[in-house]
């Protein structure tokens, strides 16, 4: 059974991410996980070995590159994917999230749609 | 961090103390100038007088001296000279020499020749005496001579007629016999004496003499009592002879003072030449110090003009010694320490500047200028750090706000799909909706739609906003990469087809030049900059065509947006392109007010200067708008052949 991991400080955001990939959740049984911050996220992404996350960059404890970072270090989560939320003026931010190991980048705010074709092709899901 | 400080004392120009300094050692230095030219010119007048007088005054002497000479040889010539005529010659001469030498010498040396002279005459008086004495022992000895020839004769007969008697008796009787005897005996110590006679001639000494007059007068007296012990014949003429020969006494008179006239001679010669020499010596010693006199002044002087240089020279060097601690302690050490503080300030070192203490005000100005710039670089690089400081707050600030805006945005337009989709799924499934609900229906999502577009506008508006305070803070960051224009160009169709199929009566056409270059810019900026007059465009166009053309000419890379809409006032085309400012609403074609928040002409014409181009308008009221701008090719580095891609 595959997993996601939502890493937001962002309540709404969680909420939105839930929401738009709970049809993964019915369709495929897909496991959905939420942090609120960044050390949370990174503790749970160890404990949950989470198949993809989606990551948000500004949070408090720990940012996102950090956890992405830590994810890509990690050998037990090699085959985690990471797909960072960034906002659109923070264009270095998505280098240096590539750079960190990121899988993917989306942008705020971005479509609910483009989120759940991005889950179903990193999951490989039809 | 407190500042370094010098004390303010009162302060000596740098400038006054140099006039000063130089006044002083400029009459310090004509003084002795002076005074070294004065005993220069005292050296030169010693030398020339040296040189006119003192020298061949010397010199005048050294001949005296040399000719003073020559009277000690006149002196030899006179001692040894036997011919009185040359004897003569010569002493007129001296005489006539000592005159003259007389005459050029000093008093001293006058009396001096005067004495040599008068040594000389007395020279040649003795000499004339010895000459009168040798003349007349040759005349006394010719006397003698002739006495000793009549003897001899006489003898030489009385033996003759005693030898004859002897002969012609066999038996001579005594008398004869010793007469013989006695006859002969007499010829014999005549003969010795008359050989002893010519001893007399020669130079003897006094002993030899003593022994010569006793020989003669033993003799004599021998020959006194044969004549007187015998009876001979001519005894008388004998007898007379005999006591003739006591001429001879007188003649060893004459011997003995003849002796002592030639010691006197030799001795007076002598005397002569060590005077001579002597007072030649006086004379060259007098020359050597005519001449010498002049030297010693000439050194005296120089001396004087050493001391004098020396001690000048001394007493500048003291100067220069206290000047040079002076302007060590003054000048070198405060310069040292100044430009050690600036090259300090320029490597931005945070070292305090150290300052040496100075009592001139030109360089107390230089410590204090120093101590100004060190002050106002350290409020520099403070406002330095508030500026960055502040650019980094701004830079956090739009990243803060551009994070803070998105976010509830992403949530409004993210539930507004959810909600969506919600709604057409339950109310597809509701079959039993009535028409009035299907209505009710309809006017949610109509309403759910207006809610979209308008967290879509915002979320553009907030683009805007932060794209316009990035270039603002100079913090746009700019991928140039290598772009083919012709792609850019079709992205933008696909990426505004969604407005054109808002609005059907619009359409956009497309003329893109063949052959354009692949160049290096930022892709997405020049989209931005094209998307924005597209937009513009189907704001401002209630129908008709919108054309996008873009071409190469003249090294520039031309893009132009041409509609036929409602153009824009005069007044409006100058400050469309400034921040917040929009053009006039125009009812007459437009129904609504354009929506916009007045910066995308302004973002589009920075995006463009930024790539060294430049944007414009060109547009009637009423009749449409071309908004056309260009990119240097040159600023864009054309890196490629050109795509040759299709035109539309």
């Amino acid at each position: 059974m595959q997993k996601i991991l939502i890493i937001d400080d962002e309540a709404y955001i969680r909420t939105l991410l839930e929401q738009t990939l709970e049809d993964l959740q019915e369709e495929h049984h897909v496991t959905l996980l939420t942090a609120h911050h960044g050390l949370d996220g990174w503790e749970k992404a160890l404990s949950e070995k989470p198949d993809l996350v989606f990551l948000d960059i500004m949070m408090p404890e720990m940012d996102g590159f950090e956890v992405c970072r830590r994810i890509a270090a990690e050998t037990t989560l090699q085959n985690t994917k990471v797909v960072l939320l960034t906002a659109r003026g923070q264009e270095v931010d998505k280098q240096a999230g590539l750079q960190a190991g990121a899988k993917e980048y989306i942008t705020k705010p971005f479509d609910p749609d483009d989120v759940l074709a991005i889950a179903r092709r990193e999951l490989q899901l039809d | 961090m407190p500042t370094a400080t010098v004390r303010s004392t009162k302060k000596l120009s740098l400038q006054e103390l140099s006039y000063v300094l130089t006044a002083v050692l400029f009459i310090f230095i004509a003084g002795i100038s002076v005074l070294i030219a004065s005993h220069l010119k005292s050296l030169a007048e010693i030398a020339d007088y040296s040189r006119q007088e003192a020298i061949p005054r010397a010199l005048e002497q050294h001949e005296i001296a040399s000719q003073a000479k020559q009277l000690g040889l006149f002196a030899n010539v006179i001692a040894e000279s036997d011919d009185a005529r040359i004897r003569t010659a010569t002493l007129e001469r001296a005489a006539t020499l000592a005159t003259t030498l007389q005459s050029n010498a000093n008093w001293a040396l006058t009396t001096r020749l005067g004495a040599i002279a008068r040594d000389i005459r007395e020279l040649g008086e003795m000499v004339d005496l010895q000459q009168q004495h040798q003349q007349e022992m040759t005349a006394q000895m010719g006397q003698v001579s002739s006495l000793f020839t009549a003897a001899d004769l006489i003898l030489s007969d009385l033996i003759n007629h005693a030898a004859a008697d002897i002969r012609s008796n066999s038996f001579p009787d005594k008398s004869t016999v010793e007469y013989y005897l006695t006859v002969t005996r007499l010829q014999g110590i005549f003969s010795q004496l008359r050989g002893h006679l010519l001893m007399l001639k020669a130079q003897l000494t006094e002993e030899e003499i003593q022994t010569e007059e006793s020989f003669y007068n033993g003799l004599l007296l021998l020959a006194q009592s044969l004549l007187e012990s015998a009876a001979i014949p001519q005894q008388q003429n004998l007898q007379s002879i005999l006591e003739d020969f006591h001429i001879l006494s007188y003649l060893f008179k004459m011997q003995r003072e003849t002796m002592l006239l030639t010691s006197r001679i030799r001795y007076q010669a002598q005397q002569i030449n060590n005077h001579v020499n002597n007072t030649s010596i006086d004379i060259t010693g007098n020359a050597g110090l005519i001449a010498s006199q002049g030297a010693d002044d000439i050194a005296a002087r120089a001396k004087e003009s050493l001391a004098t240089a020396l001690f000048a020279f001394g007493i500048l060097g003291i100067i220069f010694f206290i000047m040079g601690i002076a302007l060590r302690h003054e000048i070198v050490k405060p310069l040292f320490a100044a430009s050690e503080s600036l090259k300090n300030l320029s490597r931005k070192e945070s070292i305090p500047p150290q300052l040496a203490d100075t009592d001139l005000k030109e360089i107390d100005e230089i410590n204090q200028a120093v101590l100004a710039l060190s002050n106002a670089l350290k409020e520099t690089e403070s406002a330095n750090e508030r500026l960055v400081a502040m650019a980094q707050m701004k830079t956090n600030f739009t990243s803060s706000v551009s994070h803070e805006l998105r976010t509830p945005l992403t949530s409004v337009r993210g539930f507004i799909k959810l909600i969506r989709k919600d709604l057409e799924r339950l109310f597809a499934t509701d079959l039993a909706l009535d028409e009035k609900m299907h209505g009710r229906t309809k006017r949610v999502m109509a309403n759910l739609d207006i809610v979209a577009k308008e967290s879509e506008r915002l979320g553009m508006l907030i683009d805007d906003v932060l794209d316009i305070a990035k270039i603002d803070s100079g913090r746009m960051s700019w991928r140039d990469e290598p772009t083919d224009l012709t792609d850019v160009i079709i992205r933008t169709k696909h990426a505004i087809s969604g407005e054109f199929l808002l609005k059907p009566q619009v359409k956009l056409n497309l003329d893109i030049a063949k052959n354009l270059p692949i160049v290096l810019l930022d892709a997405n900026r020049l989209q931005q900059v094209l998307l924005n007059l597209l937009n513009n465009a189907i704001k401002f166009t209630p129908e008709g065509i919108i054309l996008l053309r873009c071409w190469q000419e003249e090294g520039k890379i031309f893009f132009s947006v041409k509609d036929n809409g409602v153009g824009i006032k005069p007044e409006d085309q100058d400050i469309i392109f400034e921040k917040f400012q929009q053009a006039s609403h125009n009812a007459d074609y437009l129904k609504d007010k354009p929506k916009g928040t007045g910066l995308g002409l302004a973002i589009c014409k920075q995006i463009v200067e930024h790539y060294g181009g430049q944007i414009k308008v060109i547009s009637s009221f009423g009749a449409g708008s071309t908004f056309l701008f260009y990119i240097p090719v040159a600023n864009v580095e054309e890196i490629l052949a050109t795509s040759g891609k299709p035109t539309s």
